[in-house]
């Protein structure tokens, strides 16, 4: 009786060794709400959407949210829990941090590092930010995540990595175009409009008597040029700041966030 | 008043200068004569001014109505030429008759110069046409429905002035000058002053006599061509209307003065060279007076009347150069404003999309 309930005990142990394990494999879920910033419905939707998305890119989209980085960096952050996390190497994280409202994208390095540049970093973060601001953080995670897929998918399709996505550039010229050629088209109605509405006019008074001045007759008795005085400004020329978002660390690491 | 005529010695017939000869010519037997065959005429007029007698119209006037109305009779037919007290030359409405006012032109009112026409009638009225082509905003209706009340050639009376300027003008005159170095952009600006102190003379400046004449419009018919000035003797007027003036040389003198200040203010500026601003801070300008002239210079006007307005147009009759305001089509302006701004838009959108797709 006792054999059986040693083996019943061990089987049950392993079992639960091989549960933990296994449990150990799966990843994190991709969205790990710490800071219980979402419903458990947009938990789960955000979360379906980061897995086909990193499933179809073969590399992983993921955002965690905290209530306090513990004294760490976001850097440090973000970092120890990608460690923890069992995530592919090939892999982009969202941080958002309500201790003082940081956010921070860390695709680290190698394969990610070149698709996701600074500029490329930067960009996702001014699409995002706005969204965090006002609050809307599932609308946040799913804006970043759509920008990662079409960074991931452009990376695939086209020869240069990290620059903006193409789907943004349309083939037909946006609002300042349009601004500019009404008051283009504006200023040619009134030019010529004016010349025609003047052609009509031709009764005017002579302002001056200069048909009439005898030839020659200009005769200067007195002519005069004293200096006075003389006064110097002088502006402070304008340098160009490099921009300070992204961090500057080892090599092939790439990485920045902001305030929001 | 004595009334001159100009008749054909050959045929009796009304003689009328010609602008195409310069010459006197009878329309019925086509006999040209000169103007100083008539000369001997023209020495009444340096007698002292006659005064001024008319003939009471028969009927009644209203109080005021009958002022300033002469009444002459024509020596040829009897017929009344109907007057006013400015009238110098005038035609006989019945039988064609040229004839001059003599006591409007005599002592002191005998004019200096005259610029007799160069160009006839029918000039006239090409001008119009021409005047009235390719205005885009004249409504096109103008040019079928307006209709010539009346075209008259007249000589219309003028004072001209010589003057001389005496100006001193002191300007605030500046320089600036750039350049940087690696911190910061320079700009120097050096203050002066300047003074400038001269005469400048003027000759034959035109001032309407006539008050009948907006001002205007006469101005906008110069300038008039003085080497064709001729002294001045009544057979150039025959076939013409002539005024004598009405407004004296005192009152027309501030204008002239207005004219000369201008021109003087202008020339000076010319001479302040070399400098980024230049801003008159004093300017005392004397005219001196010299010569006043009074002189007759021809003139076509045309009247006519459309959408219930007159419209006044007036030819030089020695240059051609033809001046009249015109109505616009409101509609034809906005339809063109419309056109215009599609137009500019879409040239300006295609560049846009062109560059982008390039």
């Amino acid at each position: 009786m006792s054999k059986r309930l040693l083996t019943l005990l061990l089987v049950l142990s392993l079992v639960m060794c091989l549960g933990v394990t296994a449990l150990a494999d799966n990843d994190t879920a991709r969205l790990t709400d710490n800071a219980g910033l979402l419903a458990e419905s947009e938990i789960q939707e955000i979360n379906s959407l980061l897995d086909e998305i990193s499933s179809r890119h073969d590399f992983d989209v993921t955002a965690v949210t905290a209530n306090t980085l513990n004294g760490l960096t976001p850097l440090q952050y973000a970092e120890n829990w990608i460690d923890n996390s069992g995530f592919r190497t090939d892999r982009i994280v969202l941080l958002i941090s309500m201790e003082e409202w940081d956010y921070y994208i860390s695709p680290t390095w190698g394969k990610a590092s070149e698709i996701f540049t600074d500029s490329g970093i930067r960009y996702i973060g001014d699409e995002f930010v706005p969204l965090l601001s006002r609050g809307d953080y599932a609308g946040a995670i799913k804006a970043y995540a759509g920008l990662c897929d079409d960074f991931l998918t452009q990376a695939e399709n086209a020869p240069e990595p990290g620059t903006v996505p193409a789907a943004e550039r349309s083939i037909l010229p946006g609002k300042g175009a349009i601004i500019l050629s009404a008051a283009v088209g504006l200023l040619t109605a009134l030019i010529g409009t004016g010349r025609m509405k003047a052609a009509l006019k031709s009764v005017r008074r002579k302002g001056s008597a200069s048909d009439y001045v005898r030839e020659g007759s200009l005769r200067m008795h007195a002519s005069d040029e004293v200096f006075l005085y003389n006064t110097v400004n002088r502006t402070a020329r304008v340098r160009s700041s490099p921009s300070s978002a992204g961090h500057s660390g080892g090599g092939g690491r790439s990485g920045g966030g902001g305030k929001f | 008043m004595e009334l001159q005529e100009y008749k054909c010695p050959n045929c009796g017939g009304a003689l009328q200068f010609d602008s195409a000869e310069q010459k006197l010519k009878c329309p019925f037997c086509d006999a040209l004569f000169s103007v100083s065959d008539f000369e001997k005429n023209d020495e009444v007029l340096d007698e002292t001014e006659e005064t001024a007698e008319w003939a009471a119209p028969a009927g009644e006037w209203q109080e005021g109505e009958a002022d300033g109305i002469r009444v002459y009779v024509c020596r040829s037919c009897g017929g009344e030429i109907v007057g006013d007290e400015n009238t110098a030359a005038a035609s006989c409405p019945y039988c064609g008759n040229p004839v001059v006012m003599m006591g409007n032109f005599s002592g002191e009112l005998k004019p200096d110069l005259v610029i007799p026409f160069r160009l006839d009638k029918k000039a006239a009225m090409a001008s119009l046409e021409k005047h009235l082509s390719g205005k885009r905003l004249l409504p096109k209706i103008f040019s079928s429905q307006s209709h010539i009340d009346e075209i008259k050639g007249i000589y219309v009376p003028f004072w001209l002035f010589d003057a001389g300027a005496h100006a001193d003008i002191r300007y605030r005159a500046t320089r600036t000058r750039h350049w940087s170095d690696a911190n910061y952009e320079y700009t120097e600006t050096r203050y002066y002053d300047v003074f400038r102190s001269g005469d400048l003379a003027f000759d034959y400046i035109p001032v309407d006599g006539s008050s009948k004449m907006p001002d205007e419009l006469m101005e906008s018919l110069e300038p008039f061509d003085l080497s064709q000035a001729v002294n001045f003797k009544t057979a150039y007027l025959a076939g013409y209307l002539a005024d004598k003036y009405d407004v004296s040389a005192e009152s027309n003198m501030p204008r002239a003065e207005e004219r000369i200040r201008v021109s003087t203010e202008n020339a000076f500026a010319r001479t302040v060279q070399g400098y980024s601003g230049v801003q008159a801070e004093e300017s005392h300008i004397r005219v001196t007076d010299g010569r006043i002239r009074y002189a007759l210079y021809p003139v076509w006007l045309l009247n006519t009347s459309w959408n219930g307005e007159k419209y006044t147009f007036a030819m030089n009759g020695q240059t051609g150069k033809f001046v009249g305001d015109l109505p616009m089509d409101k509609g034809a302006y906005w339809r063109w404003f419309g056109t215009l701004t599609g137009i500019g838009a879409a040239v300006t959108y295609a560049a846009a999309l062109l560059l982008r797709i390039l």
